[in-house]
This record gives structure tokens, sequence and C-alpha cells, in this order.
């Protein structure tokens, strides 16, 4: 793997940017161009500066410097029997830690793994005054100062430049199975509900064309009595999940009308509409495809404003947020066209 | 504008129950859980509900005085030390829960809501909150989400934070934030991480949406004696890197063990050097494989006494010792001074040794009972404070094992917060622009600096004292702003 210390060049740039008054655009792999728009500006490239800056399989912790692609992070963990301890989507497998920070998207393991942020224990950072700073570290627990750390994380680089994380990593379950039950979503909804119940080892759920698929993870004799107990599982490879998290599921294949929306748990599974739907983290998170108008979805347990997820929020920003980019980037260096 | 009339118009706006400025009444409100720092204030306010709480930051943002936000007064790092010149914001009368979710497993509460109640109301559901800070009878949520508590549960289910997933904040501009929500994600720039563990630095939080998990249909704890505790951190370093998440896994030496003991008769050996309680929870199959192999790796690390227990009531009684020691500890000496530093797990056994010698080097003894899994140390300074010299010892003592914690890769308070106690260490901690940015950060919610001043980050002009440097030429960087 490539180990490379980029930061006296970023830096520099950074410093240059400031002394003209000129703004940059932080780019990683562009795997997730279609998600953040292009801010202009001179482009500042990231994926030069990567590399395991220390792996410690026995503190369940590892920094690595931004530019790295998760891939190979994933590998160096798969080494020691270890993982992520989030699940951040790798769109066309590629994707560094640092853009999967700077975006902070989940995929199918979000409600059981946590999120980016979940994971994130520290960070380094360039803010837009040039200076290096380093907030968190890289223990389990720590209130000093306030957490910018995670406050990094899904920013899409608009309060500085990411250099390195640390991250929380977890082990690696000893098992992992998929299962697949035909199911209306009545039924479907059920099955998960009982299951919260009795600490099934669920990592994962998706439900979509009638069928619901789970992800057990665990040791043999819990996912044996979890299978014991679902009558009519088949079971099926885990790469499910993949092509879930990365989008190259049968159902994002036509993107044009793709919605998404993080409802209030429960609510997704009453749908009469015509979209295609796809729900997943057991009702935490619902896909639709197809359809023009959905508010036609059940208001009635405050279902969150279904967002286009394959774009990031552009909206207005709000006063917080806007103070906020003044205090860490006062001159707008930084991503200066995004919204966050 | 003057302190009187701020007084004076929040007992034009407020009920008469709600506003004590009588000695007597004020002065229960002189200090948190660190009662070394006292200060009587010279108005508390009570509000019922948001409305008020928005009234008041109103007022105090009219009239240019600071507030300090309170919520049981239990914190350990004094955050809700009130100040002479402001207004103390108690919260322990919203102390509603306002909604249960049970499918969606998430609970709405007031902030004045205790930890325990929360729990305690699902618990016909067979849902719990997790972070169980042991303070959880008498602290409260918002206090919680202020000083991101932990617990002994922590370990395996994560901080504050990680079981908070909504939260309406009160600005002293007068603005109301929504966070979150019922939900796993919102849109925007994540700013609730930035409110938990804010110490009230940032805002009053109102209301708070917390996680609930099903509570799991297994669990057995298990004690292991050591008689060496470089033996004892090794194997919590062991057991982790087997790729075991226990739910607690406490440790405690022999000081703390005795005190224990002769306070909560747990069945502890008290000729044990150390003892490790490994809590294990989840299905049958699991709790069963994992406590084998904690059990077994205990033995191979020279375990000299092990002890478990699935039943609820020996459970609990491996735990009383545990739950008691700080009281159990607080009998043994007239006071203790409780420290919060973070280590690297695997440098537990050799940061102990180490604070054994700086105890016998200050001439002061150490008892330690901690959350040996997170590497959260409790080192419990002992001392007498009517003995000047001793609190001063105790003082110094306390400074150089965090100056330890820093040095070993950790962090100078893994739960408890900095308050007004940990000041001087953050100064070690974090450069002068780190904490100038912190100062930024602060200024983006609270432009004229009334939300608890002068607490939880040092100016540089303290960092500067402390390091017995001066800044250059006597001048601060950025002289034009402003120091709180
Ligand atoms: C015996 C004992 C054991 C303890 N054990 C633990 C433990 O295991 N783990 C742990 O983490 N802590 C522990 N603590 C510390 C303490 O209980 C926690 O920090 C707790 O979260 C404080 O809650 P509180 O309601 O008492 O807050 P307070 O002490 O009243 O306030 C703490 C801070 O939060 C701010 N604040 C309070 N409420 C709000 C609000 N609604 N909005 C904005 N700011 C607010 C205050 O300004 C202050 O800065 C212990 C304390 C004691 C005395």
């Amino acid at each position: 793997m490539i180990e490379h210390d980029d930061s006296a060049r970023l830096l520099d740039t950074i410093g240059q940017a400031l002394k003209r008054g000129k703004s940059l655009s932080i780019h990683g792999h562009g795997s997730k161009a279609h998600y953040v728009s292009t801010s202009s500006g001179e482009r500042l490239e990231t994926s030069d500066h990567c590399g395991v800056l220390e792996y410690r399989p026995d503190e369940l912790t590892i920094s690595v410097r931004a530019g790295t692609p998760i891939r190979v992070i994933e590998q160096i963990l798969a080494n020691e029997n270890q993982m992520l301890a989030c699940d951040p989507p790798q769109f066309d497998g590629l994707g560094t830690i640092g853009g999967a920070a700077a975006c902070g998207l989940s995929g199918p393991g979000r409600p059981w793994y946590g999120n980016f942020r979940d994971a994130v224990l520290g960070i380094e950072v360039v803010n837009g005054h040039g200076e290096r700073l380093k907030f968190g570290g890289t223990v389990m627990k720590n209130v000093a100062g306030f957490d910018v750390s995670r406050l990094f994380i899904g920013s899409l680089g608009v309060l500085g430049l990411i250099l390195s994380v640390n991250l929380r990593v977890q082990p690696r379950p000893q098992i992992e199975k998929s299962i697949e039950i035909a199911a209306d979503a009545d039924s479907a909804r059920r099955v998960i509900r009982q299951s919260i119940g009795t600490s099934t080892p669920i990592t994962a759920t998706s439900y979509y064309d009638g069928n619901l698929q789970l992800r057990l993870s665990g040791i043999e004799s819990s996912i044996e009595a979890a299978q014991a107990s679902m009558q009519d599982a088949r079971e099926i490879d885990n790469d499910c999940w993949i092509r879930l998290r990365d989008h190259t599921h049968p159902f994002f294949k036509d993107k044009r009308d793709l919605r998404f929306a993080w409802p209030n748990r429960g609510s997704p599974w009453v749908y009469e509409g015509s979209a295609a739907r796809l729900i997943e983290w057991s009702g935490g998170q619902v896909w639709f495809n197809g359809a023009s108008n959905l508010v036609d979805l059940d208001q009635s347990t405050e279902l969150s404003q279904p967002f286009d997820r394959t774009k990031a929020m552009n909206g207005g920003e709000s006063k917080y947020t806007r103070r906020l980019r003044q205090a860490f980037d006062p001159n707008r260096i930084f991503n200066a066209d995004l919204n966050v | 504008m003057s302190l009187d009339f701020c007084i004076e118009m929040l007992k034009s706006t407020l009920a008469r129950e709600c506003v004590l400025t009588d000695v007597a009444a004020t002065t229960p409100y002189e200090t948190d859980g660190l009662t070394a720092y006292r200060q009587v204030p010279p108005v508390v306010v009570l509000p019922r509900d948001t409305k008020e709480v928005q009234a008041v930051l109103r007022i105090c943002h009219e009239t240019g005085v600071p507030v300090v936000t309170r919520g049981a007064g239990t914190g350990l790092s004094g955050g809700a030390l009130p100040l002479a010149n402001g207004v103390l914001l108690v919260l322990t009368k919203m102390n509603q829960i306002l909604k249960i979710n049970q499918e969606g497993c998430t609970a709405t509460v007031q902030p004045g809501v205790t930890n325990l109640a929360i729990s305690q109301a699902v618990e016909n559901l067979g849902l719990y909150y997790a972070p169980d800070p042991s303070s959880q009878i008498a602290c409260s949520i918002g206090g919680n989400v202020a000083e991101n508590s932990g617990g002994v549960h922590c370990l395996k289910y994560g901080l504050t934070l990680h079981n908070v997933l909504g939260l309406k904040v009160q600005t002293i501009e007068g603005d109301e934030l929504v966070l979150g929500g019922d939900c796993y994600e919102s849109p925007g720039l994540d700013l609730l991480p930035l409110i938990v563990g804010s110490e009230g630095m940032l805002g009053v939080v109102t209301e708070i949406t917390v996680k609930l998990l099903p509570i799991p249909p297994h669990k057995e704890v298990v004690l292991g004696a050591f008689d060496d505790v470089e033996a004892a951190g090794t194997c919590v370093a062991t057991i982790i890197a087997q790729g075991i998440v226990p739910a607690g896994l406490e440790m405690m030496d022999s000081l703390a063990i005795q005190a224990a003991e002769d306070f909560a008769h747990a069945g502890y050996p008290r000729d044990a050097e150390t003892i490790l309680l490994c809590e294990v929870d989840g299905t049958d199959e699991q709790v069963e494989a994992e406590s084998t192999v904690v059990k077994t790796l205990m033995r191979e690390l020279g375990a000299t006494n092990i002890q478990s227990a699935t039943a609820t009531a020996e459970r609990d009684r491996l735990w009383q010792g545990r739950k008691a020691a700080f009281p159990a500890v607080g009998r043994i000496s007239p006071d203790y001074y409780c420290m919060d530093g973070t280590i690297p797990r695997r440098h537990l056994g050799r940061i102990l040794g180490e604070i054994a010698r700086l105890s016998k080097k200050h001439d002061l003894r150490v008892a330690n009972v901690f959350h040996a899994g997170d590497g959260n140390l409790h080192p419990l300074i002992l001392y007498d404070a009517s003995d000047a010299d001793q609190l001063h010892r105790a003082e110094r003592l306390g400074v150089e094992i965090l100056e330890l914690c820093v040095k070993a890769g950790g962090t100078v308070t893994g739960e408890h917060g900095v308050g007004v106690e940990k000041l001087d260490p953050m100064c070690t901690q974090f450069s002068d622009a780190e904490l100038e940015q912190f100062f930024r950060l602060k200024r983006a919610f609270d432009t004229s600096g009334l939300m608890n001043p002068g607490k939880a980050i040092p100016t540089l002009a303290h960092c500067g004292e402390i390091k017995g440097m001066h800044v250059h030429g006597g001048k601060l960087p950025f002289p034009e702003l402003e120091r709180f």
C-alpha cells in the first residue's frame, strides 16, 4: 500500500489561496460526485495524502490519512479479523476515508453499527486560517473541549480540510449469514418487530419487492437459533449488502426519480402508492423510485420530509451553520459554493 | 444594565416561586458535585417549560447578564458552579417524559428527568436507556447531554452521544435549534455532537429524544481477582483484543476493595490486589460463549479467584460493591478528589504503577475504581480539606496524573467534563490555535459570551500563566477578541 505524507503541499496550497484570496475545491476519488456538486476554485486533491498512521488492533483503533482508499483500510483490518465500526458506501468500489468522513453517508448496517460520526474518535484538520489543528484523540471516552471531530463528519468540506481521522474499529463477527423471506410489508414489519424483543443478532435489513432480507452476525449458535426460529427463510449471498450500500442493487438502476426519507420507524411500511419502495434500517430509511409525488406517505407519525438523496442538501443555510463556517473558514476558501 | 434590573425583570415575568433570591433559598445551589468550589448565586430561576427558559434567556441577553445552566448539580467538574454576577438557571422543574415510541424504540423527555427515570418508565415494554452513570438516580438527562456522560455499560453501548437521537436547544439570542429527531439521520451540518458535551456553553437543552434498547435476555457477571495490577491490566486489553466487547469491564484496586467490602459486603476477595468485574450480555448462547472465554483468559493470566453470577440477585451483589465504591471511599477519608483521565488500554498497568509512585511522592492515598474497558481512570485522591497543605498536594497530584494521561496519548477528561476544574490541564492537551478555535466556535452560538462564561475552555492568557511563559511581548494573538 502506498504511504505518502502530502500535508506540506496541502498546507502550502491553502496558504497560497489565503494570500491571494482564492478559493479551493476539495476532491478525493470523486466517487460521490453525484452527491456533492463541485465547488469553483482551484482543485485541492487529497488522494496523495494517504496511508495508515497507526493501527492498534488491541485498542480497536486506526488512524489514517484522508486520501487512503476505504477498500485498502478494510483489507488491513480484515487481516486482523476486524472491520470498520461503520458502513460507508464506496460507490464504484472507490472512495477515500476523507471523502466518507466529509459526506457522512451510511450503509445498511447503520442502526446496528452506528454512523461514521459515531465511529470517529479524533481528527486532524486545516482550518481557513491555514492552521493545522487536532481534536479528540484515539481513546474511546474524551470530553475535553467541544466535539469538533464529529462536527466535521458530513460537513462536505466547508469547515476545513480533513487531513486524517482516528476511528474506532470492531471485531469481525464470527459468522455472517444472510437470509431471505418472502413476505408482504405487514409480515416483514412483524418479523423485524419480534426480532427486537428476542435479541436476534440482526445487523442489516432490507425489504423490497415482497422479499425481506436479513443479515445475521454473531456466534454460530446464536445464528443457528435465529435461523431455526424463522420458517421459510432461505440463505442468500452476503454480497447483497454491498450492492445495496453502493447502489448497484437493481432498485437503483434508474436514478431519475430517486427519493429517500428517514421516517420515524414504523410509518414506511404503510404505503399504497405506485412508486417502487425499498426499506432499510428496520424501517429507519426508505427509498422510493419512480414517483413524482411522494407526499402520499403516511404522515401520521411525523414522517420526515422526503429528501433527494442523490444530492446533498442544497437549501438555505441556518444562521448557526453560517456562523460556524465563519468561525472555521472566515474567508470561505474551502468549497465556497457549497451549501450544507 | 445591572443585575438588579435583570432580577426585577425575571420576577415580573415568572411566577413568584420560580425566582429565588433569598440567601436561605439560593445557598443550596452554591456548589455542584465538586464541592471544593462554592459561590452563592444572586438569583436562581426554575422555569417550568421551554417558553419560560426562552424568557429567562431573553432577559439575560437584553440585560447582558451571564447565565449558568444547572440540572441536578451532580457534575464533578464545577460546570454548574454559579457566578457572583449571574443567573443560575435550574431545570429540575422540567421533569416530564413527553413521549414514548415503542416501535421506534425512542423516548422524548424534558431535561430535568433523571437518567434512571427513563429506564424505569419503559421497563414494562422490555426496553431501557443504556448509558448509566453511577449518579443515575440523581443526575438529569439534560446534564448527561451537556457532559456526554458515560457509565459502566458504555463500553458496549456507547456514551450519551451514541444514544441521543434528537435535541431541542435554546440559544441566548432566542433561537430554537431542532437537531436530529425521532429518526436516524437528518440533513445539514450535524450540530448535535457539538451540543452534546458542550457544558452549557452554547445553549440550553430543553428536550431530548433518546434511543431505547431491548433489555438483554441474559447477562452474566464474572469477577476475577488478581494479585498483580499489571496482570489485571493485561487481562483487560486481552479480553478486548480477543474480539469480545463486554457490556461492562470495571477494575478496583485493593484500597477500593477494602472500602467497598466494609461498606457493601459484596463478597469480594479482600486479599486481592485488584479485581476485574466483567459483564457480558445477549442471547443465552452468546453469554455462554463469551463468559467462557473471559473466564479462561482470567485463569490463564493468573487470576487467583474467579466468581460468576447469572441470577439477578447474585449479579446485583457483585455489582453492589462497585456501585457503592465512591461513597465507600468517602467513609475512609474526610475528602476525596475524583480524577477522570482516559488512556489507551494497553498502558493501564504501567500508568497505575506510576500513579502509585506519585501517591507516595505526595504522601496521599489513592484508590482506583474505574471503567477499565474504556481506559477511563478514576483515581480517588484521599485528603483532608481542612489541611491546606493536603489540599494543595491533592491538587498537584491530580495535575500530575492528568499530565501522565495526556503523555500516554489520552485525555484529561473521559466523562466528567472540564468545568472550572480542568482548565489548567486543558492548556497541556491543546495548542493555542486549537483553544482559539474553540472560542470562535463558542462565539458562533453566543456572540456576547453570556453562556456559562469562564468554564470548559481556558483563555490563552490563563494558559500563559500556567505554563509560566509569557505571551509574546505581553501581547496576545488576536488582542481585539474578547476573552471569556
Ligand atoms: C457519585 C457520583 C457518581 C458519578 N458517576 C458518574 C459516571 O459514572 N459517569 C459520568 O459520566 N458522570 C458521573 N458523575 C458526574 C455527573 O453525575 C454527570 O456529569 C451528570 O451528567 C451531571 O448531570 P447533572 O444533571 O447533575 O448536571 P449538572 O451538574 O447540574 O450540570 C453539569 C453541566 O451541564 C450543564 N447543563 C446541565 N443541564 C443542562 C441543560 N439542560 N442544557 C445545557 N446545559 C446543561 C451545566 O451548565 C454544567 O456545565 C457522577 C457524579 C457523582 C456525584
